[in-house]
């Protein structure tokens, strides 16, 4: 546990240290003969480089920051409040249609705006892409920004200070010795190694002052905590853009289709839930099959903290309960042949309700069958009542039993069989390995930045001038020959006033051990 | 089985006692005209009398050697008590940890009553961190009040033991990540009392209040405890989350909590660093982070989502 204590140009500037502000300046006068030094005279003089400067200076800008933060804060708001939807649903217009007329019970006269606002898909919508690109812009500039000071800091510290310097340091120390400043210096030298310092000449003073630091390296430390968010940005960019999730309802005993070209399917083979005495749940697993042609690719017994994985596919376990086979044939030809599963019951409770929505059409259809034990519904045992719906309208409504074919809005039903389905959650995740990374780097940055705080400080030996008028006084009230002082501008905080502290009540005993062997006694 | 833990919750009584017990002696010992009772300055050095400023610090040698490398002095009389009290305490409270896990045999993070109880042992256990480190026992004004509460709250939770939920049976990943929570949350409450008592310190007329100044410190690094830790449980919870229902990160409300709490965080170390934000403005950052976690953490009484287990 150490602190980075910032550097204070301001602070320092009356202490007698450069600012790097100043250092910068310096560097930013360009003087060139003849050239006239007030400046570019008309518009047209502006160097192309002063726009990528001015980009530059746009995104380093704390402000920007700032603001760029608080919009991803909006973002993750709206993520967390508006219900969602993947891209791949708001692209399908039909999709997209079934999704808005559901959203709209919700959301009312606002669903076309927040539509509009693209914050129903907020982390695939062109503005959060806009938000997070220049976020990641503007960590990075502000990354670049800082590493010139930090690898100067590190190769290229300021060993030199004024002597005023230590009279008016945040911090100060100071260590009375009457040995000769070479002695003074080498003990100096010697305790702030111990104490894990580097230790560098001054040449301007040389044989009388001294620049120690520690832990001059770890800027690197920020700069991994902040590359390493870029990389949790893309991560989560490349998740919502291209991440596949699909709801898969895998009737028991039953077979569906992976596709997204894999070629493969997957069987339920079996599917249980057990529950404790009191109802609570102890377990669900399926035992799932995954299969490419007749060849059985992966098996595994899948529980909710143990997915099956395969060619980068993850099958978990996310839900059960009763589904209706149904399939659905336009001309004799077969659009549609799914378990669909019967997720809600009526408000009386006679009822179990699935819906899907028909490929190829702006129709989404309810399927309504009777409850299990229940035969007081609006649907008989062993039918199924199909509801047509183009957005808010119905369209039709026809009871089909089992077996059967209806024919309603051009299409046939076959309501087949009710049985048991297991909900698979099928996810492909591209971005997730980046999130690791990321995660990693950032953990990993920031534990460089809070364990290894960088510290610096200045000594310079002074000989204390003696008062012309006064005798030179023999024994314990001689005044001492010199004083070893320290400066750091550091602010005056518990932990670095221990460390100087420490460092000084060290190199004082280890004066005092050079005392007693030097004096013969 | 129930037996055992009927009789452990006394563990959690005892625990409470000692707090207050604990609480009582250091408001004595701040309070007491006698003596400086909490050693503040170490005895090793002097600080020059004359300090021109209180941003300035000045340090030379103690002249007497042998009364060096004495910085803790050891605690004595009512000082002695108090840590004694207090350490009693964490230590009741791990060890309830410590039974109900070998009894449930998974971590501290099946219902609200195990998480409370984990919160305070993270509270007591950063706060004898901060008090050894730091030597100062003014925090405890602001800090033990929090564990007293909690464990009040925990106390009045059903202790029952209730399998588990299948998405909770992930026992090594789980542990991890309310570990963490539990570092991260204590760290948070400790830098939560030290900005509440850096911000009242103009109107407590206490006896033996350290400087002002020292209390911004220990906000400061506590954070910088809460912060990485935070963010280490969090990427340990988007683990979970993808092995157990597939997607690292789903805004579900206690994840958007934490996120919260997280970016609060960072814009306190920010403001720090970048800003030279000290003092009044970041000290209330510090109390509007405590909040956040409070609310992430009671977060799932107030929505609902996926980690409405409790
Ligand atoms: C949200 C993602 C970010 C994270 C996780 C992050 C993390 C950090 C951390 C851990 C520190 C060190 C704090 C300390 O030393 O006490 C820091 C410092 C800093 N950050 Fe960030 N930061 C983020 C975004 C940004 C952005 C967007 C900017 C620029 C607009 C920025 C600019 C800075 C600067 C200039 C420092 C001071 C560095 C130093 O003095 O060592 N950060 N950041």
């Amino acid at each position: 546990m150490t602190t980075d204590h910032r550097f204070r140009p301001e602070a320092a500037a009356d202490e007698g240290v450069p600012t790097r502000d100043a250092i910068a300046a310096h560097g930013a006068v360009v003087t060139v003969d003849g050239a006239d030094p007030g400046g570019p005279k008309g518009g047209g003089e502006v160097a192309v480089s002063e726009l990528f400067r001015w980009v530059y200076r746009f995104f380093y800008s704390k402000t920007v920051g700032l603001i760029l933060i608080l919009a991803m804060a909006v973002y993750a708001l709206i993520g967390s409040l508006v219900t969602q939807t993947s891209a791949a649903v708001w692209a399908d217009p039909a999709q997209r249609e079934s999704f808005l007329a559901r959203a709209e019970e919700v959301y009312g006269a606002w669903t076309p705006v927040l539509g509009a606002l693209g914050l129903f898909h907020a982390f695939t919508s062109v503005p959060f892409y806009v938000v997070v690109t220049m976020l990641a812009l503007s960590i990075l500039a502000c990354t670049t920004h800082r590493i010139p000071e930090l690898w100067r800091r590190n190769r290229h510290p300021h060993v030199h200070v004024a002597p005023r310097f230590f009279d008016k340091a945040r911090s100060r120390g100071s260590v009375p010795t009457d040995a000769d400043p070479a002695t003074a210096l080498a003990a100096t030298r010697a305790v702030l190694e111990r104490h894990r310092f580097r230790v560098l000449t001054d040449d301007r003073a040389p044989g009388q002052a001294l620049y120690a630091d520690r832990h001059a390296w770890s800027g690197i430390g920020t700069v991994i905590a902040h590359l390493s968010f870029i990389v949790i940005l893309a991560a989560f960019v490349i998740s919502a853009s291209f991440g596949i999730e699909e709801d898969l309802a895998v009737p028991v005993g039953g077979t569906v289709e992976v596709g997204h070209d894999t070629g493969l399917t997957l069987t339920a083979l079996s599917f249980s839930d057990t529950y404790t005495e009191q109802g609570r749940p102890a377990d669900y697993v399926s035992e799932l099959q995954l299969r490419r042609g007749d060849e059985v690719v992966a098996q595994q017994e899948v529980r909710v903290n143990s997915p099956l994985e395969y060619g980068g596919f993850r099958f978990h376990q996310t839900t059960f309960g009763i589904a209706a086979d149904v399939r659905v044939a336009l001309d004799g030809q077969e659009v549609f042949a799914e378990a669909v599963p019967l997720k809600w019951a009526s408000n009386d409770g006679a009822n179990a309700v699935g819906r899907f929505d028909l490929p190829g059409t702006d129709l989404e259809v309810v399927v309504v069958l009777a409850a299990s034990g229940r035969t007081d519904g609006v649907v008989p045992v062993g039918a199924a009542l199909f509801e047509i719906y183009r957005g808010e309208e119905r369209v039709d409504a026809k009871v089909a039993l089992q077996g059967a074919a209806v024919s309603s809005a051009g299409h046939d039903f076959t309501f087949e069989r009710e049985r048991q389905f297991t909900g698979i959650r099928m996810r492909q995740d591209p971005g997730e390995v980046w999130m690791w990374i990321g995660s990693a780097l950032l953990v990993i940055g920031m534990s460089i930045t809070f364990s290894f705080a960088y510290r610096r400080l200045w000594v310079r030996v002074e000989t204390i001038s003696e008062p012309a008028t006064t005798e030179p006084v023999e024994g314990p009230d001689a005044r001492p020959a010199r004083l070893i002082r320290f400066g750091a501008v550091e602010r005056s905080v518990a932990s670095y006033q221990r460390l100087l502290e420490d460092i000084v009540a060290d190199l004082d005993d280890e004066l005092a051990d050079l005392d007693a062997k030097g004096e013969p006694s | 089985m129930s037996e055992v833990l009927q009789l452990a919750e006394y563990l959690l009584t005892a625990s409470l006692v000692f707090v207050v017990l604990a609480l009582i002696c250091n408001v004595v010992i701040i309070t007491s005209r006698q003596r400086r009772a909490a050693v503040q300055t170490s005895e090793r050095v002097t600080v020059a009398a004359g300090v021109p400023s209180s941003d300035t610090l000045v340090v030379s040698p103690v002249p007497d050697r042998s009364r060096r490398r004495r910085r803790r002095a050891p605690l004595s009389g009512l000082a002695w008590y108090a840590t004694g009290f207090a350490a009693i305490a964490f230590v009741c409270v791990l060890a309830y940890v410590l039974l109900r896990m070998s009894l449930t045999g998974h971590g501290p993070f099946s219902n609200q009553h195990e998480f409370a109880v984990s919160f305070v042992l993270g509270i007591l256990g950063a706060y004898l961190v901060v008090e050894f480190v730091y030597q100062v026992r003014a925090l405890s004004l602001a800090v033990l009040p929090i564990a007293a509460v909690l464990l009040l709250y925990a106390m009045s939770l059903d202790a029952g033991v209730q399998p588990l939920i299948p998405a909770l049976q992930n026992n090594l990943l789980l542990t991890l990540h309310v570990g963490f929570a539990i570092l991260a949350y204590g760290a948070a409450a400790v830098s939560c009392g030290a900005a509440a008592l850096y911000l009242l310190h103009p109107k407590l007329r206490l006896r033996n209040l350290p400087a002002r100044d020292l209390f911004d410190d220990i906000g400061y690094k506590a954070a910088t405890v809460t912060f990485p830790m935070l963010t280490i449980m969090i990427v340990l919870g988007a683990v979970w989350a993808n092995t157990a229902w597939g997607r690292y990160w789903g805004w579900d409300p206690k994840e958007t909590a934490a996120l919260v709490t997280w970016l609060i965080y960072g814009a306190y170390l920010h403001a720090r660093v970048t800003r030279g934000w000290q003092g009044t403005r970041s000290a209330v950052l510090l109390l509007v982070g405590f909040l956040a976690v409070l609310f992430a953490y009671f977060g799932n009484h107030f929505f609902g989502g996926l980690h409405s287990y409790a």
